[in-house]
């Protein structure tokens, strides 16, 4: 009873002019007022104290402010003489938001015990915040059938895998406990080679527009990630999952491992430490129908392709050492290590012949913190964070045969053929020792010389390191109870080391690329001034950003120097009729990939050249973008937010002719285009075992290229006269233009007592489940002439089918003994749909018209129409029809060719994964 | 969280263990992977069992030493650059387990050989490494040249071709590699020479005539091949029991020799007499075969001086010890037999004889078989 009076005392929540803090941070504020309930008057003097620590005190309103809380659950409590205290147990602070927090303090002479609400407070959305601001919870990355921070951010609306509001890949920055990470040296196509374990997140969120002035180098959107604080006890967890189980097409060969523990070491020093292992023995499946030949071994097993596996390592370790009532210091330390064996069709009878690639990252971070006590005047907080963020790439051919340990769980690193001579960054013309010409196999089933591959690798060997140090210092000022102020730098310096080979395996020559290689120190910095005046209902927020980066001094010669932005933030927002409106302006700026500053050698398979000049002069990416917004909370526990946007992209990075020969082309900030979209959210929190989040999003990505090496896209050949033309510079949808996109994320949670006893138990008490329902528009795609060097009508104007997919998590509470768990089943695609997401651009299908396998095998027989003797390894006894010895004559042999064009030409990797299941077990301590 | 199946607190509960069997029970499902297309038996069994039957002239074979295959060039003329091949299959015939033709990088763009070659027990293989532009005569580069038996293209190479002797005779190239030791190889070095086949044909002839045996000591890099004293004009060579022993042949003599090289003491070992000129000898154990007469003749070419032209002849298997000696038939005349390690097997090339015109005229196919004999 005392529990719910004090939830109806306590647990009032207001709308009001509340402050906000710069979205992206890892602290929240908790704000609000204490109040006397008789009177309604405010209590001034009252003392709020976070975790035990006083944090604020409240003016003659009785208003308080606790800035800079670490986002997570807290222990707040409100105290003043004469008054009984009252704590709230359970309060999470999200970060970069303002919770409002209300207490109400019943005079009371005795000194009684406090009173305790564990109820958890309502988190009421920041009904001033300007961010365009999608969270994902710890609670979120369990309950949910997702298995990393991609996939839960990948709910978000705007979200095309990780491209968002129609931005490039690598438009995106990456903030971890406020400290700014990005693989400035090839993120368009490389990744961040950094895992962050989800056992070690507080929360989670995708911010694509209104975000600070104090982050930058985003085009698309931030994504900012806040890692758990240590506990007051220790407490962890262990789990193991897999789908060895189902057998057959069920079973990928996963294995995960994953542990995490935290708690004090000494006094009020804590960790938080977690290892998560993952293997796949098809680390890319694909739904792709079987082959109706039944001498493709395919054939009998079609879900799992061969050297397709994918390892994952990932550590984490975090030191919290408060240090004073002032002073807090943080050390974080994360390492990860990915390794893919990547299935190339070309090789599937000499598998062991076929690329692989290993990523690893590491970084170390330092955050040193003094946040001003409440008897000091104006709050302040200052943050001090150093990082350290290294990356190293390889891809290529491996020196040895994968040994694996468990599933697809080496436990080894794997080493490439020419590893060192990419390390020391050799530039010998000379073939790479150890890489053999390719020759065409005679392990098909076919036996005939065509299509597939074997004796060498395809003899490309690629390699870089980029490493970072960067420092951060971040002031945060309550200049009044209506004015934050903001301030910051950054400085930034880096080391840019690659090296790249194509067609390794012969000397540099005519129609080998010569070797690629950088080695160059990037330098940047930033600084920014923000400032949020509240004025009644209205919030205003208006910041400055300074960028510059230089391309460093081994470019000297032909750079220009540092280039220099200036990026402009307003927002303004309004509480009207209990919603909140905001209209928000930005521009953002990025800094080039690095790898478009120097060379670049790849063996290309689509005719746009196999080589492309660097150029140390690219500038800046610009995008400038306009929102307009609208949240409300029709009831407690729902919430609906409409926007609108606008976003103008300029001096993207694309592939400039400057000659006929496509090897002639350059990089050059040559792109531009426009993004505008509609997004729509609502949600029902959980509440009497069922809740509901459906998110929809609509919207239009058009420019001239989707990525920087693309070129062909503009290119037409007149078939009469031969002639090429480039047509006017226009926009066109890109790659990535998904118009519609819809998630609907359900959750349901049975009680304990409810559903019938089966030999004792009740075997639904207690579940949890989760469905994720995903409806998404087709992507674009450019038809082609047959030969793949004209475009057919313009480009982009072709569109793929819907794609749908309904993924589910079912998981059981266990108790055994002392030790509690659970086990859960994940089921990705549950209705296994076949979702085409490729399709070839001469038929518009992801299968080749049957004339062009026809051509393809008739092309092949016409260069090798050479008999096949006994001996002879290609030899096949199912095509000597006459018993000869001999495969000979177009009536043996083109059989073969046409079945070897029909086997190479498989659509595998048109279509999506298929139904993926997964059991695990968890222990929790 | 809610609701716990309350399990009671025993020790290995099977209940709880029940929860984790479908997760530890089985391993993996294994990917696709492509049948075997190999096989071990020949084509035609015979006998003699056919082993080959590339439209190439397949040559030069020699037996892995614990006899697990055979070895042997195989010239591959559906390839634009018509190399020839080291190729390798098992001991009873069947397919192909390696065939490497291309020695360097872009050896697309030439035509590259690898001729008699010679493997060791230890997985070297010693062969003569040939280099030229596509179809031409004469080619453009050759070498006594050493690598892994798995790696012909990653070779040292140790004697250079044409090379002239300290005494001046001319060696530009060499058959018959055999290993004396691990570190000396002997070989008959021969002279090579090019004549077309008629007046007015555009095909060439190649003529192989034998100059000395020699012997080529790896420890010594650089250094000059030595004749083997007593061996001008050789036909054949073979090494005997031990590494002291050395049999050869010799032009236009139908005796075979064995010499000791430590004492240079030499002996007939067999005398084929009226059945004509021998060559190719091999010996393994106490047995030795040779080819024997047939189409062929030494004499003094105008243009080339002493000349052996060899088409091919007889296939004579010998009992050393007892002297006994049996002439095998086959499809054709033979050329450089090579017995079997275990002594139970003997390989060797075949070419047809063919018969056309009126009136009938008889011509040796140089494109030659390998076939297989079984020896009791």
């Amino acid at each position: 009873m005392k529990l719910r009076t004090a939830l109806g005392i306590a647990g009032v929540v207001a709308w009001g002019v509340l402050p906000r803090s710069a979205a992206g941070q890892a602290e929240g504020t908790i704000a609000g007022r204490v109040l006397d309930p008789r009177s309604g008057a405010g209590l001034p003097q009252a003392q709020v104290l976070v975790d035990g620590r006083l944090r604020a005190i409240t003016d003659t309103a009785g208003v308080y402010r606790a800035l800079g809380v670490r986002s997570g659950w807290h222990r707040v409590a409100a105290r003043l003489i004469g008054y009984r205290s009252v704590v709230h147990d359970s309060v999470f602070v999200s970060g970069g938001s303002t919770i409002t927090l209300d207490f109400s303090l019943e005079a009371n002479p005795l000194e009684l015990a406090p009173l305790v609400v564990t109820a958890p407070v309502d988190p009421v959305l920041d009904p001033l915040a300007t961010a365009t601001e999608q969270k994902v919870t710890a609670e979120d990355l369990r309950e949910l059938p997702v298995s990393s921070l991609e996939e839960a951010i990948a709910l978000s609306a705007g979200s095309v895998g990780q491209s968002y509001r129609g931005g490039r890949l690598g438009e995106e920055s990456f903030i971890l406990d406020g400290l700014g990470v990005k693989n400035q040296l090839d993120a368009a196509n490389g990744g961040l080679g950094l895992r962050i374990p989800p056992d070690v997140l507080s929360e989670a969120s995708l911010v694509t527009n209104g975000f600070s002035a104090r982050y930058g180098q985003a085009l698309s959107g931030m994504v900012n990630v806040i890692t758990k604080e240590p506990g007051q006890s220790w407490e962890g967890r262990l789990s193991y999952e897999t789908d060895r189980a189902f057998g057959g097409s069920g079973d990928l060969g996963l294995d995960r491992i994953v542990a995490q523990a935290g708690g004090p070491v000494i006094g009020r020093v804590g960790l938080i430490a977690a290892v998560d292992v993952a293997g796949r023995l098809d680390a890319d499946p694909v739904n792709a129908p079987a082959p109706a030949e039944s001498r493709d071994p395919r054939a009998s097993s079609p879900a799992l392709l061969p050297h397709n596996s994918g390892e994952q390592w990932t550590a984490l370790g975090k030191i919290t050492l408060p240090l004073s009532e002032q002073f807090t210091a943080r050390v974080l330390g994360l390492h990860s290590e990915d390794q893919n064996l990547l299935y190339d069709p070309a090789y599937k009878y000499d598998l062991v012949l076929a690329p692989a690639q290993r990523l690893r990252g590491n970084l170390f971070t330092g955050h040193l913190q003094y946040a001003s006590t409440p008897r000091q005047g104006k709050p302040l907080i200052v943050d001090l964070r150093v990082g350290r963020f290294s990356r190293e790439f390889l891809r290529g051919a491996l020196s040895e045969e994968v040994d694996y340990a468990l599933g697809a769980i080496t436990g080894r690193r794997f080493h490439f053929v020419g590893e060192d001579m990419a390390r020391a960054q050799d530039p010998s013309s000379s073939p790479i020792p150890g890489l053999r010409t390719p020759e065409a196999s005679t392990a098909s089933p076919w036996g005939v010389p065509a299509f597939f591959l074997g004796t060498g690798s395809r003899g490309e060997l690629g390699w870089s390191r980029f490493g970072e140090t960067r420092g951060q210092l971040d002031l945060t000022l309550g200049a009044s109870q209506d004015v934050d102020l903001y301030a910051g730098a950054e400085l930034t310096r880096q080391q840019v080391h690659t090296f790249q080979r194509a067609l390794g395996y012969l000397p540099v020559g005519d129609s080998v690329p010569p070797v690629a290689l950088s080695n160059f120190s990037p330098a940047s910095a930033a600084g920014y001034l923000e400032a949020q005046l509240r004025l009644a209902d209205l919030a205003f927020t208006g910041g400055l950003r300074y960028d510059q980066f230089s391309a460093g001094s081994d470019l000297a010669s032909e750079s220009r120097g540092s280039q220099r932005r200036l990026s402009p933030r307003f927002a303004v927002s309004t509480v009207l009729v209990g919603a909140t409106f905001v209209a928000s302006y930005g521009r953002f700026t990025q800094a080039p990939d690095y790898q478009y500053l120097v060379d670049a050698a790849f063996d290309d398979t689509t005719r746009t050249g196999r080589f492309r000049r660097g150029n140390p002069n690219i500038g800046f990416e610009d995008a400038v973008q306009y929102e307009f917004s609208v949240r409300v909370r029709p009831m407690p526990a729902t919430s609906l937010r409409l926007g609108v946007y606008l976003k103008r992209l300029d001096g993207l990075v694309a592939s400039v002719p400057i000659g006929i020969d496509p090897d002639s082309t350059i990089f050059g900030n040559a792109d531009a285009g426009s993004v505008k979209g509609a997004e729509f959210l609502f949600e029902r929190e959980i509440q009497g075992g069922f809740g509901v989040r459906v998110a929809y999003t609509l919207q239009r990505a058009v420019a001239t290229a989707t990525d920087a090496f693309l070129l062909n896209r503009l290119i037409s050949i007149d078939p009469v006269t031969g002639d090429t033309t480039r047509p006017a510079r226009a926009e066109f949808p890109l790659d990535y233009d998904r118009r519609h996109t819809a998630t609907a994320v359900l959750r349901s949670q049975i009680s304990d007592r409810a559903g019938p006893r089966l030999l004792g138990v009740r075997p639904l008490a207690g579940l949890e489940s989760a469905a994720i329902i995903r409806y998404s528009s087709g992507l674009p795609f450019s038809r082609s002439n047959a030969a793949g060097d004209s475009l057919i009508g313009l480009p982009n104007d072709s569109r793929l089918p819907a794609t749908m997919t309904i993924d589910l998590l079912v998981r059981r509470p266990v108790r055994l003994g002392a030790v509690r768990g659970g086990v859960y089943l994940d089921i990705r695609n549950v209705l296994n749909r076949r979702n085409t997401i490729a399709v070839r651009r001469d038929t518009g299908q992801p299968e080749p018209a049957t004339a062009g396998v026809e051509l393809l095998a008739e092309a092949a027989y016409q260069k090798h129409p050479e008999e096949i003797p006994f001996e002879s390894a290609r030899y096949r006894a199912f095509a000597d029809t006459d018993g000869n010895g001999y495969i000979s004559g177009r009536e043996e042999l083109f059989p073969l060719y046409l079945a070897a064009a029909r086997d190479f030409t498989q659509p595998l990797f048109a279509y999506g994964p298929p139904r993926l299941l997964r059991l695990g077990v968890e222990f929790l301590f | 969280m809610g609701g716990a199946l309350t399990v009671q607190p025993q020790p290995g509960n099977p209940r709880a263990l029940l929860l984790l069997l479908p997760l530890l029970g089985c391993g993996h499902t294994e990917p696709f992977t492509s049948a075997p297309t190999g096989t071990d038996q020949p084509f035609d069994v015979g006998p003699p069992a056919r082993l080959t039957l590339n439209v190439g002239p397949d040559r030069g074979a020699a037996w892995l030493p614990d006899g697990s295959g055979i070895l042997y060039s195989a010239q591959q003329l559906g390839r634009q650059d018509h190399d020839v091949c080291l190729a390798l299959i098992p001991p009873g015939g069947g397919r192909q387990r390696q065939l490497t033709c291309d020695l360097t990088p872009t050896g697309a763009d030439s035509t590259d050989a690898v001729e008699s070659p010679a493997p060791s027990s230890d997985g070297r293989l010693a062969f003569v490494a040939v280099g030229s532009r596509i179809a031409a005569i004469p080619a453009g580069s050759a070498a006594i040249s050493i690598s892994s038996l798995s790696d012909p293209a990653t070779r040292t190479r140790l004697q250079a071709l044409p090379y002239t002797l300290p005494g001046g005779a001319l060696h530009s190239g060499a058959t018959q590699l055999r290993w004396l030791s691990p570190d000396l190889l002997i070989y008959l070095g021969v002279r090579v020479d090019y004549r077309h086949v008629c007046d007015t044909c555009s095909e060439w002839d190649t003529l192989t005539t034998g100059v000395d045996v020699v012997s080529l000591d790896l420890r010594q890099p650089g250094g000059t091949p030595q004749p083997i004293p007593g061996t001008e004009n050789a036909t054949g060579v073979s090494v005997g029991a031990t590494p002291d022993e050395v049999y050869y042949t010799l032009a236009g003599d139908s005796r075979v020799y064995r010499r000791t090289l430590s004492t240079g003491v030499v002996a007939v070992v067999h005398d084929f007499g009226a059945a004509g000129m021998a060559r190719d000898v091999h010996v393994v154990g106490n047995r030795m075969a040779a080819v024997v007469g047939g189409r062929v003749t030494y004499g003094i070419d105008p243009a080339f001086g002493p000349t052996v032209w060899d088409s091919g002849g007889t296939l004579h298997v010998v009992d050393i010890q007892s002297g006994s000696e049996v002439a095998l038939e086959g499809p054709g005349l033979f050329r450089r037999p090579q017995i079997s390690p275990s002594g139970s097997g003997l390989v060797v090339e075949v070419y047809p004889v063919i018969i056309s015109g009126d009136p009938p005229n008889t011509l040796v196919d140089r494109r030659g078989d390998l076939y297989l004999y079984g020896l009791p």
